[in-house]
Order: structure tokens, then sequence, then C-alpha cells
């Protein structure tokens, strides 16, 4: 499923994936992965990004139950 | 007295065979010098490249977390592709009592270049050959140039005919053209991957705007 959240949080900070992997310490492939869906981060990868973007798991990475 | 024909005898045969034997001792111990210099050469290049990155600070950053998943993937692809190769080879040596068209260790390299050009591209497919921020361009340059040469090498040993032994069997000639094969399949794979990354930047960039 893709992250949505993700890419509209980094793009409220004016960012690119380029720089928001570099950021965090990973390849820009790997960003596009995570928002593409094709990859689930791990818990400090997630912790990471949100400092960066300055939001909170629940954020970015929270699924509400769809009733 | 020259010109005079003369039965061989079992004394000059023997030595004709210990001459062989000899020649053919020259002959590995140069090729087994050979690859033992290759190998400290690259050893001492690379040190020399990682001291060199060491003193101008560029240590490059570790593969991270989604890389080295992927390389599990690619390392598990190439050792299946090679056991699978294995046992084909192994069946065709019991089938043919040997290999029919190749030579001494040539079977056994040609499997080490399948599983590390396995391994190669896949890693290059899912970006994970290449470290976070580590630039990709040199290395085409490098392995392409190299791959050229190597093949340039392969043609002209399957010109010369150096490439197949007595028995029309393929000798270790054919290194270079093996190794040429998967430096140009390497360079090119890098290559693919490098438009593809450039195409998939200016959609994000695209899509920021």
């Amino acid at each position: 499923m893709k992250n949505l959240k993700l890419k509209a949080a980094r793009a409220l900070k004016d960012l690119s994936q380029d720089q928001l992997a570099s950021a965090v310490g990973v390849s820009r492939q790997t960003i596009n992965a995570i928002e593409k869906g094709d990859y689930n981060p791990t818990i400090n990868l997630c912790i990471a990004i949100c400092k960066t973007l300055g939001v909170t798991l629940n954020d970015l990475f929270w699924e509400p139950d769809a009733q | 007295m020259s010109g005079e024909w003369r039965e061989p005898t079992d004394k000059n045969k023997e030595k004709s065979g210990s001459d062989i034997r000899r020649k053919e001792f020259i002959m590995s111990f140069y090729w087994i010098l050979g690859f033992a210099v290759g190998v400290v050469l690259v050893a001492i290049i690379c040190s020399m490249g990682r001291r060199m990155q060491k003193k101008a600070g560029k240590k490059p950053a570790d593969y991270d977390e989604r890389q080295v998943a992927a390389r599990g993937k690619c390392f598990q692809t190439a050792f299946f592709t090679l056991f699978s190769a294995n046992v084909i080879m192994a069946l065709l040596a019991v089938i043919f009592d040997g290999y029919a068209i190749l030579e001494g260790p040539v079977p056994y390299l040609i499997l080490i270049f399948l599983g590390a050009t396995v391994f190669v591209t896949a890693a290059i497919r899912n970006d994970a050959y290449f470290r976070p921020g580590e630039a990709s361009k040199g290395y085409t340059f490098i392995f392409g140039a190299l791959g050229i040469l190597n093949l340039i090498g392969g043609i002209s040993h399957i010109v010369d005919g150096s490439m197949l032994d007595e028995a029309g069997r393929m000798d270790t000639g054919c290194m270079n053209l093996m190794a040429g094969l998967f430096l140009v399949i390497t360079a090119a794979a890098i290559l693919i991957k490098q438009v593809q990354d450039r195409k998939a930047a200016a959609d994000d960039e695209g899509d920021a705007e």
C-alpha cells in the first residue's frame, strides 16, 4: 500500500527524496520504495524519518481502522 | 648424424614423456604464479583505494537496511543459480564421461562467472550494489573499459585459435571472453539503472513542484 502521508509530509517540508534520504542515511531508492509501499522500514528508520520531518510515528505510519 | 631416422627407443620415449610433464609443470606453475600476482595486485589496489578514501575522509556509508535485505535475496538467487548450474554440469559430465568441449578448470570458472553475474546484476537491479551516496558513474566507465579490453583479448584468442586445445576443447584462453562478458553486462546493467534512476528522480522533482 502506498504511503501517501510520507510523500505529503516530505513535500510540506520541501524536501526531495534524495534530500530526505541523505538526512536519514539511506539511499533515495529506499525512500522511494517506502513511499510506493514496496518496503516496510524498521522502527529505527521510521523514527529517523519522523524526526527529520518533524512529525510523529502515528502521523506517518498508523493506519486507522476502516469501519 | 643429422637427417638419419632412428627408431625411438624406450629411453627416448621416457625422456620425451618427462619433458612433456616438465613443460606441463612449468606451464601450470606460471599459470598459478600469474593468478597469485593478479590477486596480490588487486589486494594492493583495493587497500590503496581504501587508504586514499580514509585520508580524504570520504568513507562510503554502509548499506542501508533495505539494501542489506535486498543483497541477501540477491545472494540467495545467485547461490541457487550456481547450485542448479553445478547440478547440470555434473549431469553432463556423467552422461558424456567428462566435459566434451571444456578443458581443465574452465567448467568451474564458468560457474563462478555465472554466479557473480547473477548476483551483481540482481543487486544493481534492486539498487543494492552501490552504497547510499556512492557515485556509480565512474564504475560504468571502469567496468565498460575493462570489459571491452577483455573482449578484444578474447576475440584475439578466438582468431589465433588459442582458445581451444589440441582436442578442440575450450581452454583457459576463454577467460578473457568470459571476464569481458561479465564486465560489459555489469556496465550495461549500471547504465540502464542510471537512466531509470534519473527518470525516477525527475518524476519525484516534478511531483514536488
